[in-house]
């Protein structure tokens, strides 16, 4: 009764949809960067489900290592290709901070994560016909820019059972909002005759969830690890008075395995399932665009390398593919994924410069094909 | 065991610096976004459709609308300048300048009938020079084709109790009343690098009427000006008291017998009636005489400009829907105009779109009228018009719209001023339909294009 109650408001109140932003990835609630740190994305996200600055696991939280914050940086440079024209953007991004505090056998971490990003523009030319008098007709270029998403924070615990066994759980907390702007401009030849139209609205994001995961050793070349996140729904403001749905979140849940057997050498695997098909429910119903569920994997390394200035820099490499939370027209939209990276200590082992690049390619949909390379830089600092 | 610490040399080195210092620069680089985006649509964007719709008013299709010509303005006096135009039988624009309170004696400093000087105030008894100058306006004169010179007619309008009384006045236009007159070259008037003062005689005797013999110290010149060839139309502009540099009277006076003028003097505009209401009397320092050219008003016409100078008042009662709940990205006013004959066929004017700041409490439109500021407050900007041709203009009101937008009508009404610059002494009047013309075609039409929100739904 309240979905529909929530349904019918929905469509009371709806206009347009912005679920289709002009490009491929950002399509619906927007594009999930994956919740993984610096690190992890130079391997593609294979040691997600080890990685401690990473809000995938909260058992990964064991591994934190001292006390410390880690914060990244991850601008987007991505490459739209339609109807034979070519559009470049750059889109910035500070997808994960973290923070870690070792309490004896328990690690507490704070980590706060972009799950979806929302940030995009539309430019719309429309020819506008000439009025009674006029000697010609114009164009007019409707802007929406869209900023802000949806923001995991988590309130983790974990706690080294044994040398072989760390658990860890997690309260999630989600919010964020997601402001578009309506602009419409005219370029005309004449002063004073045109006006510009600027509008803005405000969806607001408020949510809870939660999230239990292990690591396990069953030998000491090998750990297995797994995580879930689940529960709780997210509910979404209109300018923070009407409510436009509210509904349960999308679960997700993931394994991965990790080989030490090589000295200086980590070898993992990850499979990741995301049951983004939930955000159908929170959405306006689109025929063109459905999220599903889906399943991605990746794999990667990570080798001691070199020594420069004293500093044993950290190589990375891998790749991987995961499912975007939509399909479009009948496409899942899929992200085929290589990234390799650097890890370079610094002042004497507390602080860590991660450095990424990976390179993605997106399912084409509808004739648009899309591309982009995502940089990261990540800074660990152990006060 | 792999250890490449031992394999990398000094080059692998300097490659690693090298990729740490252009990643850094290509984060440092990608510090402003740029999101031009929009390639995919509308392949991709089938939601976002554009928002803009186009609609058509006609003024007489509100419930509640005033479009209505109001005048006089400015009030008389106030003008700008001093308007002098005459075309025979069609426009006739007088001015009457007052010097009143004129001093009727004079300081003598010396007594040449004897050996010592003496200071002393003495009647005046004679005027060997007077002259009233006035400042013309370069860029205002205009002629006929046929004249090339144009005459400068001074006659003495002073009446007691007589003050404005446009007909009244023009009666003491004649030969018995001339003071004097002058006739000045077009090349010289409309020569801006050279003086544009005139200095017309005066006759000593006009003066010396005024100020012997217990006259009223008054004088009070009217001033007609008109082509040397008769017929031929003659127009300009001179200042007035209220610019600041309005005419002046000078006049070279003397006492008794002396052989020498004693005392020269300039003396400005004064008036000293009538007394109320207060202030009053300072507007008509000078003033002009609209004689001939002012046809009367009618409700299917609205004029702006001219003789009285009229304004357009409009008052729109617009849908909420679109002031409020939308954002106008374009508003223009169409009028269609009422050929006007004017003296000079190719005069044009400018059409000024004027915020009108009243509240709702000020219901009278000639009231209403004088509440505006400057067009540039709400960004509207004029358009020119030829009054003698036919046809359509267009006014654009966008800015209006903006600063409508979401204030309700009690607050600031919907109204706007159809006015022209120097109102009073510019003769231009251009006539267009009102929402009474008994053709509905020709009624002023309201045509809007504005953006409707987009209430954005979940994506």
């Amino acid at each position: 009764m309240k979905r529909l109650f929530f349904g019918v408001l929905a469509l009371v109140l709806a206009g347009q949809s912005v679920a289709a932003q002009g490009n491929v990835s950002t399509l619906g609630f927007g594009y999930p960067p994956g919740q993984l740190s610096s690190r992890a994305e130079g391997a593609a996200g294979a040691f997600g489900e080890v990685d401690a600055q990473s809000g995938i696991n909260p058992a990964a939280l064991s591994t934190w290592g001292p006390l410390g914050i880690h914060f990244q940086y991850d601008p987007e440079f991505r490459t739209v290709k339609a109807f034979d024209t070519t559009e470049n953007t750059t889109t910035s991004r500070f997808p994960v901070f973290s923070a870690g505090i070792p309490i004896g056998h328990f690690v507490v971490g704070i980590n706060a994560s972009t799950l979806l990003d929302q940030t995009w523009l539309v430019n719309i030319n429309t020819y506008l016909p000439p009025e009674t008098n006029d000697a010609y007709g114009t164009t007019a270029t409707t802007t929406y820019r869209s900023t802000g998403g949806i923001t995991d924070l988590q309130f983790g615990l974990a706690w080294n059972a044994t040398p072989w066994l760390a658990v860890g759980a997690a309260f999630h907390a989600f919010t964020g909002e997601q402001q578009v702007l309506q602009e419409v401009t005219v370029t005309d030849t004449v002063n004073n005759r045109y006006q510009p139209s600027s509008y803005l609205q405000t969806n607001s994001y408020g949510g809870e969830g939660f999230s239990v995961g292990f690591e396990l050793k069953p030998r000491p070349f090998l750990t297995l690890a797994g995580s879930y996140r689940g529960g709780g729904s997210m509910l979404i403001k209109s300018g923070d008075s009407t409510n436009l749905a509210h509904d349960p979140l999308p679960a997700r849940a993931g394994g991965s395995i990790m080989f030490s057997g090589v000295p200086g050498v980590l070898i993992a695997g990850r499979v990741d399932w995301e049951g983004w098909s939930a955000l159908n429910a929170l959405s306006t119903p689109n025929p063109d665009l459905v999220a599903r569920d889906g399943t991605g994997w990746s794999i990667g390394t990570d080798i001691q390398g070199p020594t420069v200035a004293g500093r044993v820099v950290t190589l990375r490499v891998g790749g991987g593919r995961r499912p975007l939370p939509y399909m479009f027209d009948g496409v899942s939209i899929m992200e085929t994924d290589i990234g390799g990276g650097l890890g370079i200590p610094f002042g004497r082992g507390r602080a860590t410069l991660d450095l990424s690049l990976n390179h993605d390619w997106r399912t084409e949909v509808a004739g648009v094909s899309e591309s982009a390379y995502i940089l990261s830089l990540g800074l660990t600092i152990r006060p | 065991v792999i250890l490449w610490k031992t394999c990398v040399s000094g080059p692998g080195k300097r490659l690693l610096a090298v990729t740490v210092f252009t990643a850094i620069c290509a984060v440092v680089g990608a510090c402003s976004e740029k999101l031009n985006g929009g390639n995919g649509c509308p392949a991709l964007c089938p939601g976002q459709v554009s928002s803009i719709s186009d609609t058509i008013f006609r003024l007489d299709s509100f419930s509640l609308v005033y479009d209505t010509s109001v005048y006089p303005y400015p009030d008389v006096g106030e003008e700008p300048a001093l308007l002098l135009s005459n075309a025979p039988g069609v426009q006739d624009v007088r001015a009457v300048v007052r010097f009143d309170s004129v001093g009727d004696s004079i300081s003598v400093l010396y007594d040449s009938g004897t050996t010592s000087a003496v200071d002393s105030t003495k009647p005046i008894t004679g005027i060997d020079t007077a002259v009233l100058v006035l400042q013309i306006n370069p860029h205002s004169v205009k002629l006929g084709v046929l004249n090339d010179s144009i005459i400068f007619t001074v006659y003495d309008v002073d009446v007691p109790g007589l003050d404005t009384g446009t007909a009244a006045l023009a009666a003491l236009f004649t030969p018995a009343n001339l003071a004097g007159t002058a006739t000045f070259a077009y090349d010289s008037l409309a020569d801006t690098l050279k003086s544009d003062t005139v200095r017309i005689p005066i006759s000593p005797h006009v003066v010396l009427a005024h100020i012997q013999n217990g006259g009223d110290r008054n004088l009070h010149f009217g001033i007609q000006v008109r082509g040397a060839m008769d017929g031929d139309p003659v127009r300009l502009w001179v200042s007035n008291a209220a610019s600041g540099s309005g005419p002046a009277f000078f006049y070279r006076a003397r006492y008794m017998n002396f052989r020498e003028s004693v005392d020269s003097t300039t003396i400005s505009t004064n008036s000293t009636t009538p007394t109320y209401p207060p202030g009053f009397a300072s507007q008509l320092r000078t003033f002009p005489l609209f004689v001939i050219g002012s046809p009367p008003t009618r409700p299917d016409i609205l004029d702006i400009g001219g003789l009285p100078a009229r304004r357009v008042y409009l008052r729109f009662h617009l849908p909420s829907t679109i002031v409020d709940s939308s954002n106008v990205i374009r508003a223009t006013l169409r009028l269609k105009q009422i050929p006007t004959p004017q003296v000079f066929p190719t005069d044009s004017v400018a059409v000024w779109p004027t915020p009108v700041t009243s509240t709702a409490e000020v219901s009278e439109p000639a009231k209403a009228a004088e509440f505006v500021v400057a067009s540039s407050t709400w960004n509207l900007d004029s358009t020119l018009t030829q009054p003698a041709d036919t046809g359509l203009i267009s006014l654009e009101l966008s800015g209006a719209f903006r600063a409508w937008h979401q204030v309700i009508d009690t607050v600031v009404t919907r109204a706007l001023v159809l006015r022209t610059l120097n109102e009073g002494a510019n003769p231009v009047r251009a006539a267009f339909y009102s929402s009474l013309a008994a053709d509905t075609s020709k009624r002023p039409h309201l045509e809007i294009r504005y953006v409707k929100q987009v209430p954005l739904a979940l994506p």
